[in-house]
């Protein structure tokens, strides 16, 4: 499994250093405008910063399974595919580096982030300031202020394991088409549109569950116009109690993790079996 | 000893490979001849494991190809298949990574023999460079059954014979060497044993030996005895 790691790293290698260095390239007109003092500049490399990171995790996850696709619709496929190891653990080593990319493409932009602001507000403002930055930005992202780490933490575990369920979906929607039209044209197309249709799918029935779970104080429903598939956790007080949200949210993302083993085992299971390629 | 037992690949409208049943014994060198699209390839990939079949199965050494018999099948396809960002070097290196009986040194030394660079660039290479350095990959490598399909596709006169030198230098006496070629000639100064497929079926498995004495015709007389009038009125 290592050594198929090691490749499927190497596969997406390129990509990642073009991302790197556009990433730099803005981090550097965000420093220009920190040094020299010039606002313009500075909201130019962030507003770059961002999009930048939005769009860096999704071309990665793009970029792996595009891997995918070529090596089962291509003849680079050979060079996979004639190895010694089984589909189980070739889709399991393409599960690894496009979760583990992805991962660590999130903590990179994540401390990026936490040091230009910290550049920013000793630049432009106090270290208070940057606390209050810190509250507005995981507010906005995770609908949760820092001061709750049981609820950001289960909202961060959520958000990875949905993650990880929509690259097996990807993988297993890719793979599905590729075994029953291998090589032939348009099979993307028709792997990205049966991934929408699962992908939805799979996100109502998941959704099912309520976003709360167990007891949930009046003060908290009056606080939050409480809704039991959806909530708004922006207006909570600290006195509210969340160990409902936090148990849903974490139920929420086993079901997705349980979702995402059954999606890997049918798919190398159906790579095993019918997969030509 | 490599058998097919009843093997059958369908596409959608097209049999490619219809019923064969064949066995190649160790010690052999086999010539698969057929014209374009008679299941050559369909065949030898069934065998390696990178296509499905539809029916009946393959075995090595009485065992149903799997997994662990992908590592004594050591399979050259007439494609290029090499990933983009590969040197010589880097293709042997990836080899050495999943083949245990691959041989770095002996790799190197063939691309010497052949005039390769190994540092260059796979991208770079003509298409008879790129067919040098597939049979220097699946040589170097101490496999029980080879199977090479088309190794004679795009190379000059002088590079054949380099090639042919090396591919006797793998037969032995455990060894299983199948090859598909349209150079019915060059197959015949190699192979031990024929073996005719025309739209997917087997037409004729013969020894050489059987062929010249007991026939008394040459590979290439058998060739246009079985294939002449299919091809002339294609």
């Amino acid at each position: 499994m290592g050594k198929l790691l090691k490749y499927e790293l190497r596969k997406t290698g390129f990509s990642k250093l073009i991302m790197l260095i556009i990433t730099m390239l803005a981090q550097a007109v965000f420093m220009v405008g920190i040094s020299s003092h010039k606002e313009g500049t500075v909201l130019t490399g962030a507003l770059l910063l961002f999009f930048i990171a939005l769009g860096g995790i999704l071309v990665m996850g793009l970029q792996s399974m595009l891997t995918l696709h070529r090596d089962m619709n291509t003849k680079q496929g050979y060079m996979l595919f004639m190895t010694p190891h089984s589909s189980y653990s070739i889709l399991g080593a393409k599960a690894i580096e496009c979760t583990v990319s992805v991962l660590l493409a999130g903590v990179f932009y994540f401390v990026l982030g936490i040091i230009d602001i910290r550049m920013l507000f000793k630049g432009f403002g106090s270290l208070e300031d940057f606390r209050e930055a810190m509250d507005f930005l995981t507010n906005m992202f995770f609908g949760v202020t820092l001061f709750d780490r049981s609820l950001l933490t289960a909202f961060i575990f959520n958000m990875i394991t949905a993650w990880i369920s929509t690259i097996m979906l990807a993988c297993f929607a890719d793979i599905v088409i590729s075994a029953l039209l291998n090589g032939r044209k348009y099979t993307i197309l028709l792997g990205i549109a049966l991934f929408v249709v699962l992908s939805v799918s799979i996100n109502r029935l998941i959704n099912l569950v309520p976003a709360s779970i167990g007891e949930i104080s009046q003060e908290t429903l009056d606080t939050m116009n409480y809704n039991p598939y959806s909530f708004d956790l922006s207006q909570l007080s600290v006195d509210v109690d969340l160990s409902g949200f936090i148990r849903g949210t974490v139920i929420r993302g086993c079901l997705h993790l349980l979702c995402a083993a059954g999606l890997y085992a049918a798919s190398a299971w159906i790579m095993e079996k019918y997969l030509s390629v | 000893m490599l058998e097919s037992r009843n093997l059958t690949k369908k596409y959608v409208s097209v049999t490619a490979v219809n019923d064969v049943s064949m066995t190649l014994e160790d010690g052999q060198i086999y010539a698969m001849l057929g014209p374009n699209g008679s299941g050559k390839t369909t065949w030898m990939k069934m065998a390696a494991g990178l296509v499905k079949p539809t029916a009946g199965s393959v075995l090595l050494n009485g065992e149903p190809i799997n997994i662990a018999s992908r590592s004594k099948i050591a399979y050259m396809s007439t494609e290029p298949y090499f990933y983009n960002w590969m040197s010589a070097k880097d293709a042997g290196r990836y080899y050495a990574d999943f083949f245990a009986d691959f041989s770095f040194e002996k790799y190197a030394s063939t691309l010497k023999d052949m005039d390769l660079d190994i540092n260059g660039k796979i991208r770079s290479f003509s298409s008879g460079m790129t067919a040098k350095l597939k049979i220097a990959l699946t040589l170097a490598r101490d496999a029980q059954v080879y199977m090479l399909d088309e190794p004679f596709n795009g190379i000059d006169l002088l590079a054949r014979d380099e090639i042919r030198t090396s591919i006797l230098s793998a037969a032995k006496n455990d060894k299983i060497l199948l090859m598909s070629s349209h150079l019915v000639e060059e197959m015949e100064a190699i192979a031990t044993s024929a073996v005719f497929i025309r739209k997917g079926n087997l037409i004729e498995f013969v020894s050489l030996n059987d062929l010249r004495e007991k026939q008394g015709v040459s590979m290439a007389d058998k060739y246009r005895e079985i294939f002449g009038h299919a091809e002339v009125s294609a």
